[in-house]
C-alpha cells in the first residue's frame, strides 16, 4: 500500500472558486516525487490540500495510519517569543521524542548547519538562510514517514544546498515518501523519481522523466525543462 | 524630473497617505458634526483669551510653558522623504538624491518654525499678558526653542547608534531626563534673556548643521536614513494600531534572545505533549508585553471594582462575572497564539491539546483569582 493516496476533485478557498482540480497520484516509500509547474499553476495549493490547510476541499487524502508527516514550508514560519531550542523541545514534546533521541537527531543537524552557536536565540532575527536551516531541522528532528517540501532550496546557499540535497537522500534511504515542489528543474531532474507537473490547477502529465518525454515526443537527450516547456507552453513556442 | 520635483511629488504623496488614513478613520460625518463645530469654538476661545484671560489661565506657568515648547521641539524629527526603491537607483542617481534630500531638510527646518510659532502664536494672550513679557522676550523664547529643536534633531539622527539593546535604552532615557531637568533648571531663564537666549541658538544651529552636514551631504547613511523616515512616514498608521485594541500588531523582533529562561531553560522536566503545549503557551505570555498587560488591566479593573462598588452581592456578581471572562479570555487567547499559528495548529484535533488548553486556562487564571479574592476579603 502506498504512504499516501490523493485524490482531489476540487479544492479552492472559497466554495464557489476552485484553484486546483481532478488531481491524483500517489506516493510510495524511499520515493521522491517532484511537483513541478508555472507561478500560481496550483503547486502550494495541491500541498496545503493534503496537509488539510485548504478551507474547500473535495476529495480524498489517504495515509497509512500512524505516520508521521513533515512539512518544510517556502516561507519559514516560527514563534516570535520562542528560541530556536524551545521550537525543538516543543517539537519533541508533542511528538514523544526523548532527550536521548532529541540530542541524537538535532545536534548533528545543528552543527551542519552551523546553527549551535544561535539555538538559544529567536529564530525571527535569523537571517533569510538560517531560517529555512532552522526550518529543515525542525521538519527532519520528527523522522517523519512522508517529507512534504514547498520550494526548498531558497534562500540557501550552495552549501547549505548540497547538506540538504545528502539529507533528502538520506531520508529516501531511510523509506522516506518524499513530495517536493520546487522551480530548480535541473536539480529536480537529478533527483526525483516522478514528476508531477501542474499546471492551471490541473494535473497535466506525470511520470518518470523517460515517461514525460515519451508523452511529449521528445528524445532521451530532452531536459526536464524542454518537457516541461512543451508541456505547459505548446510545441511551437520553442 | 529634477531634486525639487521629486522632493515636491515625495511631499505630496506622503500627504494624501495620511490624509487617506485619516479618512479611513475618520469618516465626513465625523469630521463635519465633530471638528467643524470645535475649530469654529477654537476660534471664538481664542478670540476670548486677547478679551479677557480665562481664569484658568494663572495655571499656566512659565515653566509649563517652557516644557510644552521642549517637548514640541524634542518631539521633532527630520524627514528624509527617502524611500527603499532609491537604494536601487543611488548608483546613477546620486546628485538627484542628495539634493531632494537637501529640501527634505529646509522642509523640516521650516515645518519645526512654524510648529514653534504656532505654539507661541496660540499661547501669546498668556505670554502677554499672564507673564509680562515683552516682543523681544516673546521673540527670543521662540528663536531658542526653535534652534533648540533643530539641535535635538540632529542630535537624535546621531545618538546612540552604535549602541545596542538595554544599554542604548538606559542612555537614552537618562538623556532624556538630563534634557528635562536641563529645560526646567536652564533653559526657562535663559529663553528669556534676549542676548544669551540668542548666544545659545546660535550654538544651537551651529551644531545642529556640523553634525547633520555629512549625513545631507551624503548616500552611505542610506539604510538609517530609510527606516527612520518609514517610522515617520507610518506614524499616523502605527498610532491607530496603538490605540486600536482589536488591530493585531505587527511585531518587530529585535532582542536576540529572551529575557525569561535566556537559555532555552524548561518549565516542566517532565516532557509530555500536554506539557510541550502549555509551556509553549506559557512562554508566549510571558514574553509578549501585549499579553501580559492585557491580563494585568483585566485583573485591575476588577479590583478596582470591587473596591468602589459597596454591595457585597455586586462584588460576588463581579467576581463571578471576572471568573468566567477570564476563562474566556485565556482561552480565545489560546486560539489566538496557538491556533493562528501552522506550527501547532496541526495538533488541533489531539485530545492532549484540548487537555492542555484546560489546564493552562486554568492554572494561569488562580493568581489572577487569588489577588482578586484577597482584596474582596479586605474590602467586605
Amino acid at each position: 500500500m502506498s504512504l499516501l493516496s490523493v485524490r482531489i476533485e476540487e479544492a479552492g478557498y472559497e466554495l464557489d472558486k476552485k484553484m486546483i482540480q481532478d488531481i491524483r497520484f500517489q506516493l510510495d516509500r524511499g520515493e521522491l516525487v517532484g511537483i513541478i509547474g508555472a507561478n500560481g499553476a496550483g503547486k502550494s495549493t495541491t500541498i496545503k490540500s493534503i496537509l488539510g490547510l485548504m478551507p474547500f476541499i473535495n476529495g480524498k487524502i489517504e495515509k497509512q495510519e500512524n505516520l508521521t508527516v513533515s512539512y518544510l514550508p517556502e516561507h519559514p514560519v516560527f514563534y516570535d517569543e520562542l528560541t530556536l531550542q524551545e521550537h525543538i523541545d516543543f517539537v519533541a514534546a508533542v511528538e514523544g521524542i526523548s532527550d536521548e533521541q532529541l540530542s541524537a537527531r538535532t545536534l548533528p543537524l545543528l552543527e551542519k548547519f552551523n546553527l549551535k552557536e544561535h539555538v538559544h536565540e529567536v529564530p525571527g532575527t535569523y537571517s533569510k538562510g538560517m531560517r529555512q536551516k532552522a526550518m529543515i531541522i525542525l521538519a527532519l528532528m520528527k523522522s517523519p514517514d512522508i517529507l512534504i517540501v514547498d520550494e526548498p532550496f531558497i534562500g540557501l546557499d550552495p552549501v547549505a544546498t548540497k547538506l540538504l540535497l545528502d539529507l533528502i537522500n538520506e531520508e529516501r534511504q531511510r523509506g522516506t515518501g518524499i513530495l517536493m515542489s520546487t522551480h530548480v528543474l535541473d536539480t529536480a531532474e537529478k533527483i526525483c523519481n516522478r514528476f508531477l507537473l501542474i499546471d492551471n490547477g490541473c494535473l497535466t502529465a506525470q511520470g518518470t522523466l523517460s515517461e514525460l518525454q515519451e508523452q511529449c515526443g521528445r528524445t532521451a537527450n530532452h531536459s526536464l525543462l524542454d518537457c516541461f516547456h512543451h508541456l505547459t507552453v505548446g510545441e511551437g513556442d520553442e | 524630473m529634477n531634486s525639487f520635483q521629486l522632493f515636491g511629488q515625495r511631499v505630496k504623496s506622503d500627504i494624501l497617505f495620511q490624509y487617506n488614513i485619516f479618512k479611513a478613520v475618520v469618516d465626513w460625518i465625523v469630521m463635519l458634526y465633530l471638528f467643524v463645530p470645535a475649530l469654529i469654538a477654537g476660534i471664538i476661545i481664542y478670540r476670548s483669551w486677547w478679551v479677557q484671560l480665562p481664569e484658568w489661565g494663572s495655571m499656566i506657568s512659565f515653566q509649563l510653558v517652557c516644557f510644552i515648547a521642549f517637548l514640541i521641539a524634542f518631539l521633532s524629527k527630520y524627514r528624509t522623504f527617502v524611500r527603499e526603491a532609491d537604494g536601487v537607483f543611488l548608483n546613477t542617481h546620486k546628485t538627484l538624491l542628495i539634493n531632494m534630500k537637501k529640501w527634505a531638510y529646509a522642509h523640516s527646518l521650516l515645518k519645526t518654525i512654524l510648529k514653534m510659532t504656532f505654539f507661541i502664536a496660540i499661547i501669546l494672550p498668556f505670554l502677554l499678558h499672564n507673564h509680562h513679557l515683552s516682543i523681544i522676550e516673546i521673540i527670543s523664547i521662540l528663536v531658542f526653542y526653535t534652534s533648540f529643536s533643530f539641535f535635538s534633531m540632529s542630535l537624535n539622527s546621531i545618538s546612540f547608534t552604535k549602541l545596542e539593546g538595554w544599554l542604548k535604552k538606559i542612555l537614552e532615557v537618562l538623556f532624556v531626563i538630563a534634557l528635562i531637568i536641563c529645560n526646567q533648571v536652564l533653559f526657562v531663564h535663559i529663553s528669556i534673556m534676549p542676548i544669551a537666549s540668542f548666544v545659545v541658538s546660535f550654538l544651537f544651529i551651529v551644531w545642529s548643521v556640523i553634525s547633520y552636514y555629512p549625513k545631507l551631504s551624503s548616500v552611505v547613511y542610506f539604510q538609517d536614513e530609510f527606516t527612520q523616515e518609514n517610522k515617520e512616514h507610518l506614524r499616523l498608521i502605527n498610532l491607530i494600531f496603538t490605540l486600536s485594541k482589536d488591530v493585531e500588531k505587527p511585531k518587530i523582533i529585535k532582542r536576540k534572545k529572551p529575557l525569561l529562561y535566556r537559555e532555552s531553560g524548561r518549565i516542566f522536566k517532565k516532557r509530555t505533549p500536554q506539557k510541550g503545549f502549555m509551556e509553549l503557551f506559557i512562554k508566549i505570555i510571558l514574553r509578549n508585553f501585549e499579553y501580559l498587560f492585557g491580563y494585568f488591566q483585566l485583573t485591575g479593573v476588577t479590583i478596582i471594582a470591587i473596591i468602589v462598588v459597596p454591595p457585597v452581592f455586586l462584588k460576588v456578581f463581579i467576581l463571578i462575572g471576572f471568573t468566567f471572562f477570564l476563562f474566556s479570555w485565556l482561552n480565545n487567547l489560546w486560539n489566538r497564539v496557538i491556533l493562528s499559528h501552522p506550527f501547532s495548529k496541526q495538533y488541533e484535533g489531539r485530545t492532549d491539546f484540548k487537555k492542555a488548553r484546560q489546564k493552562t486556562g486554568f492554572y494561569l487564571s488562580i493568581p489572577a483569582l487569588i489577588v482578586v479574592l484577597i482584596v474582596m476579603r479586605i474590602n467586605v
